[in-house]
C-alpha cells in the first residue's frame, strides 16, 4: 500500500534550515491501522502531509498503490488525494451554513471526470453518511451538529470518493473522552469491513492503542514501530 | 439558467457572496454606477452627433434648389457678366425693403403695415390675365420669369442621381381662425417634402397624401409656430377648420423641428409656416408655373455633378441658345453659404459659380468637424465614466480579496479533497464576474432610465444604442475578471497545508 524511502523534508524559515524528517524508510500494508505518536516538532504531521500528498518531500521516495507520487506536479497530486486518499482534521473543516449532506458531496465537485451530477452526488453522499450513521442529520448545518456529529459528517466526506487510504491528523483533539473513542470506533470498522488503510495521529496513547500498529517519531526519526495486536476492540468491547 | 444557478460551482460563488450581503450589495452598485454612468455619456454623445448629423443633413447638404429666373450672370460669357452685374445687384433688394409709399397708401386698416405686401389678398388683386405669370414675392423682385412647370419637375425626377424632387410654390398669407389670424408664409409643395426635410417630425397629425395631391385637396399642415400662435401651445389643431383666401381648409397635421439643434420660432421659414399641396395652391390662385423646384441627390457628393445635369437639362427643356443667359438659378448650400456670409455678393457669386466640388469644402468640412467633436466630447464623457467603472473594479478587487482571506480554510480544505489550482481560480473569479455582471445589468437599466430622463427633462436628445449596451456590459464583465484574477491567482497559489492552518 505505503511505501517510503529514506524520505526527508526541509523548511527553509528565513535563514535556518529546519529538518523536519531525516530519513524515513517503512512500508504499510494494505488495511492496517497505523497510529502515530510523537511531541510536536516530532515530524509526524510533516509525514503525515506528504503521506497525504499535500506535500512532497525533499529527498526520497514514497510510492503509493505501486506508483510514485513523490514528483508528480500539483495537479496530479490533487487528483490522487481526491481518488485514493481521505482526509480527517482536528477541526473538522466543514464549510459553515451548508447542509452535512452538501459537506459530504463537496470531493465529488473535483473528480477526474468533472462535477459528478447531482442526484448521483446526493445518493453517494447519502451512503457516506450512512456509513457514519448521520442519514437523520443530512440536512444540518454544522452549527446545528455536536463535536462527534461533526467529525463523523467528516469521515463521512473522506469516505465518498471510496478512498483506500484515510488519514486523520488528531481527529480527536477536540472531542471529548466518550466521543473520542466512538469515532476510533469507526475508524476500527472502516478497516475491518472495507479493508481501507487508516493513518492517524494522535498524542493520546490511549487513541494511538486502537491501531494495530503504531509508530513513534522523534526528531524527524521514527524511533519506534510495534504492533499491538487486537487490543482496540478489547478494550471497548 | 436555472440549471446554471444551481451548477455547484456557480452555487457555491452566489452562497459565499450572500454571505457579505452588505458588502457585496455595495461593491454591486459601484459597478452598476459605473456602467449606468458609461452608458448614459454614451447616450448623451451619441444624442448629440446623431442630432449634428441631422442637423447637417436637414441643412439640406445634398439640396439643390433651382428657382425661376436668374439674377445671376452666366459664367461662360464673362465679359458681359460684369455688365450685368450691376443690374442684377440692385434687383436683389427685397421688395419689402423697398420704399413704396403709393401702396402704403392703400393699405386698409386691418393689415398691420409691418406685414404688408401686395399679395396679402393674391385672389382679388391678382385675378388678372397675367395672374398665371405672377411668382411668389421674393423671385418677383429679382427680374425673373414664370418659367417653371411641373412638367420640368418630372423631368428632372428622371435624372440619374436624383432623390427626391419637389415642386413648390411660396406665398405669403393671412391664416384666420375665428377671430383669430397670423400672417406666414405658405408653401404649395409636393408629398415628397418631408422625406426632404429630414428634421421634421409630426407634433400632430401627418402630411398630406398623393390623393390629397391629385385632388388639389384643401388641406393644410400647420408649421408649430402657426399652431401654436392660432390653437395655443399645446391644444389640439387636427380636424380643425382655418381659412386662407377666404376658403376653408382642413388641418391635417403639426409639424416642428426633430431635433434640439433647431427650435421652431416665429418667422423662420419652416415653422412659422404652412404647408398644401401645390396643385391645391394652382387651383386656388389660379396658376400654372412652380415658383422652384428643391432637388435632393441621393449622394452629397453628387451636388456639382447633378447641378450641371440639370442645367443642361431645363436649358435643353426651355430652348436656351447658346448665349443666352438661364432662365433659372441653382442654389445649393455651398452657393447659399457663401452668398450669406460676409463676402460681397458679387465675389460670392463669382466663386459660387466657378468653383466645382465647392460643396466639399464648404458644409461637409463642417460638417466633419462638427462631427470630430462631438466624437471627442462623446470619448471624454466615457473616460471620466471609465474612472467610476475603474473605482467599481478596485471595490470588486477588494472584496474578493477579503473573500479569500475570510475562507483561507475553505481554499485549503477543496485542495484537501481534490480541487486543483485551476478549480480554486475559477471559483473566486466567478465570484467576481458575478458581482460585476449583476452590478453590470443592474446599471444598464439605470443607465437607461436616466438617459431617457435626460432626454425628457433636458430636452436632449439621446440615443441607447443596442451596442453601447453590450460594450457597458462586457466592459463589468472585463473589470470583473481583471480585478478579480489579482486575489482569485492569489487563493489558488494558496500551499493547502499552510491554508489548512490558517484561524
Amino acid at each position: 500500500m505505503i511505501g517510503v524511502h529514506d524520505l526527508a523534508k526541509q523548511y527553509h524559515v528565513g535563514d535556518h534550515v529546519v529538518h523536519a524528517l531525516k530519513g524515513v524508510t517503512m512500508t504499510v500494508a494494505a488495511a492496517e491501522f497505523l497510529t502515530i505518536v510523537g511531541p510536536s516538532g516530532s515530524g509526524k504531521s510533516t509525514f503525515m502531509h506528504i503521506l497525504g500528498c499535500l506535500d512532497r518531500p525533499t529527498t526520497g521516495r514514497y510510492v503509493l498503490n505501486g506508483r510514485d507520487v513523490s514528483t508528480l506536479p500539483p495537479d496530479e497530486l490533487a487528483r490522487v488525494r481526491n481518488e485514493t486518499i481521505g482526509f480527517v482534521f482536528q477541526g473538522f473543516n466543514l464549510l459553515a451554513r451548508t447542509s452535512a449532506l452538501e459537506n459530504v458531496e463537496l470531493p465529488l465537485l473535483y473528480t477526474r471526470l468533472g462535477v459528478v451530477k447531482t442526484a448521483e452526488r446526493r445518493d453517494r453522499a447519502m451512503q457516506a453518511l450512512e456509513a457514519v450513521g448521520l442519514t437523520d442529520r443530512a440536512d444540518h448545518h454544522p452549527n446545528q451538529l455536536s463535536g462527534g456529529q461533526q467529525q463523523r459528517v467528516a469521515i463521512a466526506r473522506a469516505l465518498v470518493t471510496q478512498p483506500s487510504l484515510l488519514l486523520a491528523d488528531e481527529p480527536t483533539g477536540n472531542l471529548d473522552s466518550a466521543t473520542s473513542h466512538e469515532v476510533m470506533e469507526i475508524f476500527a470498522r472502516l478497516r475491518s469491513e472495507r479493508g481501507i488503510t487508516i493513518v492517524v495521529i494522535t498524542h493520546e496513547r490511549e487513541i494511538a492503542a486502537y491501531g494495530t500498529r503504531t509508530i513513534d517519531f522523534k526528531d524527524g526519526l521514527v524511533v519506534s514501530d510495534r504492533h499491538n495486536a487486537a487490543r482496540a476492540t478489547a478494550q471497548v468491547g | 439558467m436555472r440549471k446554471f444557478l444551481r451548477h455547484p460551482v456557480v452555487d457555491t460563488a452566489i452562497k459565499a457572496l450572500s454571505r457579505n450581503r452588505l458588502q457585496t450589495g455595495l461593491t454591486m452598485l459601484g459597478i452598476a454606477v459605473g456602467v449606468a454612468t458609461v452608458l448614459a455619456m454614451m447616450a448623451v454623445g451619441a444624442g448629440a452627433q446623431r442630432s449634428i448629423e441631422q442637423q447637417v443633413r436637414a441643412a439640406g447638404l445634398n439640396q439643390i434648389t433651382i428657382r425661376a429666373g436668374n439674377w445671376r450672370p452666366k459664367i461662360t460669357d464673362s465679359d458681359e457678366a460684369v455688365a450685368h452685374q450691376g443690374d442684377a445687384r440692385e434687383a436683389l433688394q427685397h421688395p419689402l425693403h423697398r420704399p413704396s409709399t403709393s401702396l402704403r397708401a392703400s393699405l386698409r386698416d386691418d393689415v398691420l403695415p409691418i406685414a404688408f405686401h401686395p399679395e396679402d389678398e393674391p385672389i382679388e388683386k391678382h385675378d388678372h390675365p397675367t395672374a398665371s405669370h405672377r411668382l411668389g414675392d421674393l423671385e418677383a423682385g429679382l427680374g425673373s420669369a414664370a418659367t417653371m412647370t411641373f412638367d420640368d419637375a418630372e423631368a428632372l425626377r428622371q435624372l440619374p442621381g436624383v432623390q427626391y424632387v419637389a415642386g413648390g410654390i411660396h406665398e405669403n398669407v393671412r391664416v384666420h381662425l375665428d377671430q383669430k389670424r397670423w400672417f406666414t408664409r405658405m408653401h404649395g409643395t409636393d408629398v415628397m417634402m418631408p422625406s426632404i426635410k429630414r428634421a421634421w417630425a409630426f407634433a400632430a397629425g401627418r402630411f398630406f397624401t398623393e390623393r390629397e395631391q391629385q385632388r388639389g385637396s384643401q388641406v393644410v399642415v400647420l408649421g408649430q409656430v402657426v399652431a401654436d400662435k392660432l390653437f395655443g401651445a399645446g391644444a389640439a389643431a387636427i380636424g380643425r377648420e382655418v381659412v386662407l383666401w377666404n376658403q376653408p381648409f382642413e388641418v391635417i397635421g403639426v409639424v416642428t423641428s426633430a431635433t434640439w439643434v433647431v427650435q421652431p420660432a416665429a418667422g423662420d421659414d419652416q415653422f412659422d409656416a404652412v404647408y398644401m399641396p401645390y396643385t391645391t395652391t394652382q387651383r386656388l390662385l389660379n396658376l400654372s408655373k412652380l415658383n422652384d423646384i428643391t432637388v435632393t441627390a441621393e449622394s452629397s457628393g453628387d451636388i456639382s455633378r447633378l447641378s450641371r445635369e440639370i442645367t443642361k437639362l431645363l436649358r435643353v427643356r426651355h430652348g436656351i441658345g447658346d448665349n443666352e443667359p438661364d432662365d433659372f438659378t441653382l442654389i445649393t448650400q455651398a452657393t447659399k453659404a457663401l452668398t450669406t456670409g460676409g463676402l460681397p455678393p458679387s465675389v460670392a457669386r463669382a466663386v459660387a459659380s466657378n468653383v466645382a466640388e465647392l460643396e466639399n469644402v464648404t458644409l461637409e468640412q463642417l460638417a466633419l468637424t462638427m462631427e470630430r467633436a462631438s466624437r471627442t466630447m462623446t470619448w471624454l464623457l466615457a473616460a471620466v465614466a471609465a474612472v467610476s467603472l475603474l473605482v467599481g473594479g478596485i471595490g470588486i478587487m477588494n472584496i474578493t480579496l477579503l473573500s479569500v482571506t475570510e475562507r483561507t480554510r475553505e481554499i485549503g480544505l477543496r485542495m484537501a479533497v481534490g480541487a486543483r489550482s485551476k478549480d480554486v481560480l475559477r471559483q473566486f473569479l466567478l465570484e467576481a464576474v458575478v458581482i460585476s455582471a449583476a452590478g453590470g445589468l443592474a446599471g444598464i437599466v439605470i443607465g437607461v432610465i436616466a438617459s431617457t430622463a435626460i432626454a425628457r427633462t433636458l430636452q436632449w436628445a439621446t440615443v441607447v444604442s443596442p451596442l453601447s449596451v453590450v460594450l457597458a456590459f462586457g466592459i463589468a464583465a472585463a473589470v470583473g475578471v481583471f480585478f478579480g484574477w489579482y486575489p482569485a491567482r492569489r487563493a489558488s497559489q494558496l500551499d493547502p497545508i499552510v491554508a489548512l492552518r490558517r484561524e
